[in-house]
């Protein structure tokens, strides 16, 4: 039983954490009211930028510190962009997915290339039971590190403010670029630990579309938990299982006579991403937890007439 | 009237440097001058008025003043040093808080989590409930009984407004700006923030305190400035001009002896025109806000509906209007075919009826303002068919904006020009002249000065009388439902807690509205 219990966790946890840390990462952007639109561009450009570093730096971590810090400065640019000018979210968030699906092939390819030819060892994370736990633990607790920030500090509830309504927390007295900068950089950074995760424990290589759809997943991920950090374990799980195990599931399913394809197997996780907020809504206790930042994706122009 | 009694020659008693002063300031919106050469000073210990009617510039001057406006021209210099004011955080640092009509805080968030974000003492790591336990502990010394962890969402108007009370003074704040911020309370609620706004002076702190209301303006302050159009017109001491010379100053030629509301009492007894049963409505957060609610109106008949904000009557007002689910209870109308069931029909059919509606947050229901004036009389359905008519929507526009005496450069000027008053003119024009049978209004009056509300509660009522339409009327403002309505019902809690006729007294009313 105990073996079974420590195969799951063994068998879950790569995916599970390159799946949790990113959607944490959304949630915190998404609570200071960015659109993040651009998350599976950034995922995708993360897991080419891990492959890059091992391939050079040939230290998992070290590599894992660099991408995560690039892909901070990209959600400093995003938060800038959005924020300092009016420009709508959704073309900032999804021009730059596509340059970072661009960005991911054009630079990675030819390393690739050149990790196949010359025969460049890459240093991932090795499969043992020791990184892998580490691994799990440090996301649990990066998670509830997140919520006391988020729920128990003062930048918490700035970031919070600026989400709900950026010209009232500006009056308050909160500086709205400084904050959605900060929490833009801190959730990007956990993008980029993310699909960093996504090369060095998960997928040990680097394929052209490596880490495609897997931002959109945890945006999902994101949502359907309220982009509450703590509820985020909980549907990174089921997300996570649903990956892992689609096909064992699906063997199941044919051994009661139930007869899945593979498609519908492939886009159960989708599906749970829509039952699980819906669910969520028809609860009238549990409304109010999972809407949306009243600000989500609404241009902040300060000099405007208004009543 | 010399320019004497305007501008008193004993100004050598002011021997102080001002705390804030305004010299030569101008702004201007698209096509709208709102500031033209305004001289302001504010002294310690003072509390200064500002009057105007709609669209005078008041909170324009306010806004510039916190950093929300850059001004065109002109200079602020707080204490004598120039000062250019960037934003509401420099503002906040220069010691000066605006306490605005709209609380400015975040429903979501606990009071100490709003205060939170103004304190600076606390750095950004430190926690929630250090924040808290510091406010126990100031409001104790002030003698405010909010507890800190309440969201506020669940506060009730006067306690929002306490709390931004208590944000200036916790800030430490030399000026604070009150924008229209004690219009809407019931007296006796008013009477409480007065004693902080006199605490605050007392301990030398300036109050600038922006109404368009006269008596406001005299029961409390020391000084008031009267601005007309983006001017200074007058500035003097509390008691050296009369109320009289105060109105001229304000409307100018619009002033004339504000005659009153048609016939006093009115005696309606006709045909039955909205009849509601037990209605039960949620309100935002799923708990029930109206709770069995049933009414008469007849037809001809304003029914005028008071309460402190926050009791039902928004979810009431929006339930009729079809916009609000109703979960319980029925609604009737009874019009020219016969008796209708509205309850949950949705807005197109109650409007077909020849419904009006007008919002208490124009804003965000009433009136889009990013389109022209014409373009909001055009949406319309009543107004206008498939292929619209711009000619006549022109026509009727212009019509409309001399009739409601509205300040606008043109009839197709976008409607985020207008001041607020002018803006809720737009939209009372246009909801008054679809509503055949029955006008829903909410706070009608809200945001217009005395001579344009009086004007607006004389419509409602010639219409009513010359047309047979029937109203409901909810206003948080007590005077404009004894103006208004023929009968007044007390909402408490979401439940109607009293009847009253017109012309009872209104201390009656006034505590079963807080009891």
């Amino acid at each position: 039983m105990l073996d079974q219990v420590q195969g799951f966790v063994l068998s879950i946890t790569p995916i599970f954490t390159c799946l949790y840390l990113a959607s944490l990462g959304n949630s915190i952007v998404e609570k200071s009211g960015i659109l993040n639109l651009a998350i599976d561009g950034a995922y995708t450009l993360g897991t080419a930028m891990a492959f890059i570093a091992v391939a050079s730096v040939r230290n998992p971590t070290l590599a894992l510190i660099i991408t995560s810090f690039l892909i901070g400065l990209l959600g400093i640019l995003i938060a800038f962009l959005t924020t300092k000018l009016p420009i709508s979210h959704g073309a900032v968030g999804l021009s730059t997915q596509f340059v970072g699906y661009g960005l991911a092939s054009f630079l990675a390819y030819p390393v690739s290339i050149k990790v196949r030819n010359e025969g460049v060892p890459l240093n991932t994370y090795l499969p043992v039971t020791e990184v892998v736990l580490s691994y799990l633990i440090i996301s649990l607790l990066i998670g509830v590190i997140t919520h006391v920030l988020m729920y128990r500090s003062r930048l918490g509830v700035a970031i919070r403010a600026v989400g709900e309504n950026p010209a009232v927390a500006s009056s308050l007295g909160t500086n709205v670029l400084g904050v959605r900068v900060i929490a833009a950089f801190m959730g990007y950074i956990l993008i980029g630990v993310a699909s960093s995760l996504y090369i060095l424990l998960y997928t040990k290589n680097w394929q052209e579309g490596a880490g495609m759809g897997y931002g959109w997943i945890s945006f999902a991920i994101s949502i359907s938990a309220g982009r509450h950090p703590l509820v985020g374990m909980v549907t990174s799980l089921i997300f996570a299982s649903l990956i892992r195990y689609a096909y064992v599931l699906q063997d199941i399913l044919i051994s009661y006579g139930i007869n899945v394809s593979n498609y519908a197997v492939i886009a159960m996780p989708f599906i749970a991403a829509i039952i699980i907020p819906l669910t969520a809504s028809v609860i009238p206790q549990m409304r109010r937890r999972f809407t949306p930042p009243k600000h989500l994706g609404k241009i902040f122009f300060s000099e405007e007439r208004s009543v | 009237m010399t320019s004497e009694v305007f501008f008193p020659s004993n100004k050598s008693t002011q021997a102080q440097t001002p705390v804030v002063s305004v010299c030569g300031l101008w702004k201007s919106f698209p096509g709208v001058t709102a500031l033209r050469d305004v001289n302001l000073d504010v002294y310690a210990g003072e509390i200064h008025a500002i009057l105007g009617e709609n669209g005078a510039g008041k909170s324009t001057l306010v806004k510039t003043l916190y950093g929300v406006y850059v001004p065109d021209k002109g200079d602020i210099t707080i204490n004598g040093v120039k000062a250019v004011i960037t934003s509401p955080l420099d503002a906040m640092r220069r010691g000066l808080v605006l306490v605005s009509q709209v609380p400015q805080l975040i429903d979501t968030l606990t009071v100490a989590e709003n205060l939170a974000l103004s304190l600076r003492q606390f750095s950004l790591m430190s926690s929630v409930k250090s924040v808290e336990k510091f406010l126990l502990d100031k409001e104790e010394e002030y003698g405010i009984r909010i507890n800190p962890n309440t969201e506020v969402w669940k506060l009730s108007y006067t306690q929002k407004q306490l709390v931004e009370v208590l944000r200036a003074l916790l800030l430490n704040a030399t000026l604070v700006a009150f924008d229209e911020a004690t219009t809407l309370l019931p007296s006796s609620e008013k009477r409480k923030l007065y004693d902080f706004i006199r605490l605050f002076r007392l301990k030398g702190g300036a109050v600038l305190l922006i109404t368009h209301k006269i008596p406001e303006a005299m029961e409390i302050s020391d000084r008031v400035t009267v601005l007309r159009k983006g001017e200074v017109v007058g500035s003097f001491k509390v008691g050296e001009v009369s109320i009289d010379q105060i109105r001229l100053m304000m409307f100018g030629e619009r002033f004339t002896q504000p005659s009153s509301t048609g016939n006093s009492e009115r005696c309606v007894e006709g045909r039955e025109a909205i009849v509601i049963k037990d209605l039960w409505v949620r309100g935002d957060y799923g708990t029930y806000a109206v709770k069995g609610v049933s009414l008469t109106v007849h037809r001809g008949e304003i029914l005028g509906i008071a309460g402190v904000a926050g009791n039902g009557q928004l979810e009431l007002v929006q339930s009729l209007a079809g916009l609000r689910r109703v979960e319980k209870g029925n609604v009737i109308l009874h019009v020219k075919d016969g008796n209708v069931e509205v309850t949950n029909k949705g807005p197109a059919v109650i409007r077909d009826l020849g419904v009006g509606y007008i919002p208490d947050e124009p804003i965000k229901t009433g009136i889009s303002i990013d389109n022209t004036i014409e373009e909001n009389l055009a949406i319309h359905p009543k107004l206008s068919s498939f292929l619209i008519n711009w000619r006549a929507v022109k026509d009727l526009a212009s019509s409309l904006i001399s009739k409601y005496n509205v300040t606008t450069p043109s009839t197709t000027a976008r409607v985020k020009i207008l001041s607020g008053g002018n803006l809720m003119k737009i939209l009372i024009a246009r909801e008054l002249m679809v509503a055949k049978n029955v006008l829903l209004a909410y706070n009608p009056t809200r945001s217009l000065d005395e001579v344009s509300a009086h004007y607006v509660r004389r419509l409602i009522r010639d219409k009513a009388l010359n047309e047979g339409m029937s109203a409901v009327v909810v206003s948080e403002d007590l005077d404009e439902v004894m103006e208004v309505g023929d009968k007044i019902a007390v909402i408490n809690s979401g439940r109607l807690v009293g009847f009253f006729r017109r012309g009872v007294d209104r201390g009656e009313i006034e505590r079963v509205m807080v009891t």
